[in-house]
């Protein structure tokens, strides 16, 4: 047995890891198998048609990751341990607020005897101290934090009351009323203590406490109503769309959405179209030798005609001969007598797809040629080496203008020649429209889908910012790009990833998986790139 | 083949009837083919059935560069001249063991192919470099594993249907915990805690992490802890840090991991 160590603090630091809504999400769903939207566009935190909203930024003094995973921790417990309402009729407002202050109580009691560091998120929020005054607002937050924190001894006798009334012991680990519905009869007798005090509350103008707490208003419905009157409802989290006229000659394509967790059949079509012509105003040649790019393709392979080593499928006659010979010699005989077939021509089919969105007006990071330049030459050069080393290479280009018109323009068919023209429509390719990533991939993948000998490899050249005009949620195109990339695994089909900004390198990562992403930041950097991605 | 017997009980927990389903199909001499996530203990089951079968156990790790010469043999030369060498496929054919390709979806597709004439009633195997046709020893039996995960390669029909399956999934979390306790030499109490964590992180298979945590992940977590670290740090070491670079997910991982203790 070693010594024991002392155990540093996981997140202790300020600042580790950004608490993002998506990475909360993922938390919440790890912690409860909950599945429910996080998002910062709310003034205080509250829970509203199926979400839980949080504000943009903590409040002053908080670190923002451990207040935000506090907040949304505090509000995904009662999603898991509340009732969807509670029964306001007939309650002094005094007592909603008790019965706010109990229930959130009763839901972190319930949390942390799962979760037990989640009490580390919560404590340091509770600051109420009899310092602070004996006003009900105050008596209110030291409650909370009495029945929070059972270190906190409080001197108030009613606050006193409450955790005696709360808790069966000493320690705060045995609830007198486990069940919420029962909170109603603490917080009536707490409410009259208050009432005998001659203590004012002002309910309007009450927000419950401490701030990383949610402000109930999933609690009283009836009180709610009103508020939600006055908000239009959110449209839908993935598609809002406004339905633009289908094209008939289009090929349809199922779309997941990760809403439903279901491929919806026939939602996209894809229209192809010829790609114009136009004299390249850069010269991808230089950029870097399709020659030095072909032996980055065919390195990993076996070098020559025929290789000899220990392994192999057949005996060298020469190699024997020559270990026979030196046995007799007396001189130390080489055991590489097996020789294997060289895999130096490969056979297959290669679609190269270039992201010609809007975005890809914008400058490449790393030199002076827009991105989609850089994506036409990378193209070029990639078609080029991998054609070299003997695959079948189609290229197109692909935008978006919605689910019902995403365009593919097809630079070069596969067995078509690589010339001088295919170069020009290559060259041709304009910026405009959207990227929806998955509808091409799977367009793509329908016509590999016609050649089943040999590898099959899809390279996306792209920034990876995938959005399109009807659709608002920004994980659902990325969800459905990566399903399609894993339906294409699943065929066999190699999918891989240039990337030409790294802005959105974790989207490309979640589509295509860590090991299939590169990001090239000049020529010298596209051999290997392209060695590991298709090489 | 003693060098492939198993001289002592590979522990395994039973989680169903998978050990008489196993004895019921070597009884017949039935491929069998095991699917389940990894660390599951697919393996492990191997093992302890080959040494409760009492038959010596040739495993193959498979990989995409396997070539069907790894797996039947080749042509060495030594002293006397040239030698031929059994694979591991032909060692187990030719003296009666259990053959077991671990992740054969793996291995390229023209090295599955090797398997198919032991894997159906004609139990043989064609050494087309030595000219000769191994008939199996009776006691002979092909296992194969797989892992049928979102990203994984698919076997082909051809090979698929020449085996029965028997699906694993992770124990129940109690189970589990025993299981841990028990391989790790862990309190029960210690065990538990991991695998609640453990737990937890295959919620996210589908949300970002393509398997979560294995049984095997949290044995070494557990394994740390009995060096002295503590469970939260020993969680972190074996588990969030090594199942994703994902800093979305992983971020998720440590929080979680926060939580749980």
């Amino acid at each position: 047995m070693g010594s024991a160590l002392p155990e540093p603090p996981l997140l202790a630091e300020p600042g580790i890891g950004v608490a993002s809504n998506d990475s909360l999400r993922r938390l919440l769903r790890a912690l409860w198998r909950l599945d429910v939207p996080v998002l910062a566009d709310a003034e205080v935190p509250h829970l509203a048609h199926g979400a839980i909203r949080l504000p943009p930024q903590a409040p002053a003094g908080a670190d923002e990751v451990t207040w935000r995973r506090a907040a949304a921790a505090h509000a995904a417990a009662h999603l898991v341990y509340s009732p969807p309402a509670f029964d306001g009729r007939g309650l002094k407002p005094v007592v909603r607020a008790l019965v706010g202050v109990l229930e959130d109580a009763r839901v972190e009691t319930l949390a942390c005897r799962e979760l037990p560091g989640l009490r580390r998120w919560w404590l340091p929020r509770h600051t109420a101290t009899p310092l602070d005054g004996e006003g009900v607002e105050v008596l209110l937050l030291r409650l909370a934090r009495t029945l929070a924190d059972p270190g906190y001894d409080d001197p108030h006798p009613w606050v006193r009351k409450g955790r005696a009334l709360f808790f069966l012991d000493a320690d705060g680990q045995v609830m007198a009323e486990p069940r919420a519905e029962r909170l109603r009869s603490i917080a009536s007798r707490l409410g009259h203590d208050l009432g005998q005090m001659r203590l004012q509350f002002n309910a309007r103008g009450h927000r419950p406490g401490p701030d990383y707490r949610d402000d109930h208003r999933w609690m009283w419905p009836e009180a709610a109503a009103e508020e939600r009157a006055e908000q239009p409802a959110p449209p839908p989290a993935g598609r809002s769309a406004p339905e633009p006229v289908a094209d008939d000659t289009a090929t349809p394509h199922p779309e997941w959405d990760r809403l439903i967790a279901r491929l919806r059949p026939a939602w996209c079509r894809v229209v192809e179209q010829p790609a114009d012509a136009r004299e390249a105003t850069h010269a991808p040649d230089e950029v870097a030798s399709p020659a030095s790019l072909r032996r980055a393709l065919l390195g990993r392979r076996a070098g020559g005609r025929w290789h000899n080593g220990h392994t192999g499928t057949q005996l060298d006659l020469d190699a024997l001969v020559r270990a026979r010979i030196a046995r007799r010699l007396g001189e130390p005989v080489d055991p590489r007598v097996l020789r294997s077939r060289s895999h130096d021509r490969r056979a297959g089919q290669a679609l190269l797809l270039v992201d010609q969105s809007a975005s890809a007006a914008s400058a490449w990071p790393h030199g002076s040629l827009s991105q989609l330049q850089v994506a036409s030459a990378w193209a070029w050069l990639a078609a080029r080496a991998l054609a070299g080393t003997g695959l079948t290479v189609a290229v197109a280009g692909f935008s978006s203008a919605g689910r019902q018109a995403v365009h593919w323009r097809q630079v070069l068919g596969f067995g078509q020649p690589l010339d001088r023209a295919a170069g020009a429509r290559l060259a041709g390719l304009a910026s405009g429209g959207s990227t929806r990533l998955g509808a091409a991939l799977r367009h793509g993948l329908r016509q590999l889908a016609r050649h089943r000998d040999g590898e099959r490899l899809v390279l996306v050249i792209s920034d990876a910012d995938v959005h399109d005009i009807d659709v608002h949620d920004p994980r659902y195109l990325v969800e459905d790009a990566r399903h399609a990339v894993r339906h294409a695994r699943r065929q066999g089909v190699r999918v891989a990833c240039l990337l030409t900004d790294g802005r959105h390198a974790g989207e490309a990562r979640r589509i295509f998986g860590g090991g299939a992403v590169a990001m090239p930041k000049g020529a010298d950097e596209l051999p290997s790139a392209l060695r590991r991605l298709v090489g | 083949m003693d060098a492939y017997r198993i001289r002592s009980e590979p522990y395994y927990q039973s989680t169903g009837d998978e050990v008489a389903l196993f004895e019921a199909a070597y009884a017949r001499r039935l491929p069998l083919l095991l699917k389940g996530p990894t660390g599951c203990g697919k393996t492990r089951f191997v093992e302890h059935m080959a040494w409760r079968l009492g038959r010596p156990l040739v495993t193959v790790a498979c990989h995409d560069e396997l070539s069907a010469a790894d797996l039947v043999g080749r042509w060495l030369i030594d002293a006397e001249g040239t030698r031929w060498q059994d694979g591991p496929l032909a060692l187990a054919a030719r003296h009666g063991a259990i053959c077991y390709l671990d992740e054969l979806v793996e291995a390229r597709a023209d090295t599955t192919v090797v398997i198919h004439p032991l894997a159906d009633t004609r139990r043989v195997l064609p050494l087309a470099a030595r000219n000769e046709l191994l008939a199996a020893h009776p006691d002979f039996a092909l296992v194969v594993s797989y892992n049928p995960g979102p990203l994984a390669r698919e076997l082909k029909p051809s090979t698929r249907q020449r085996f029965c399956a028997l699906e694993f999934h992770y124990p129940a979390p109690e189970m589990e915990a025993a299981i841990v306790a028990r391989e790790a030499g862990v309190s029960l109490d210690v065990a538990a805690g991991i695998v609640a964590f453990g737990v937890r992180t295959r919620r996210l298979q589908g949300h970002g992490l393509d398997d979560g945590a294995s049984t095997r992940m949290l044995v070494q977590a557990a394994l740390l802890t009995t060096q002295g670290i503590a469970p939260r740090r020993a969680c972190r070491m074996a588990v969030a840090d090594a199942l994703s670079d994902d800093p979305g997910v992983h971020e998720a991982l440590v929080a979680a991991l926060d939580a749980s203790y």
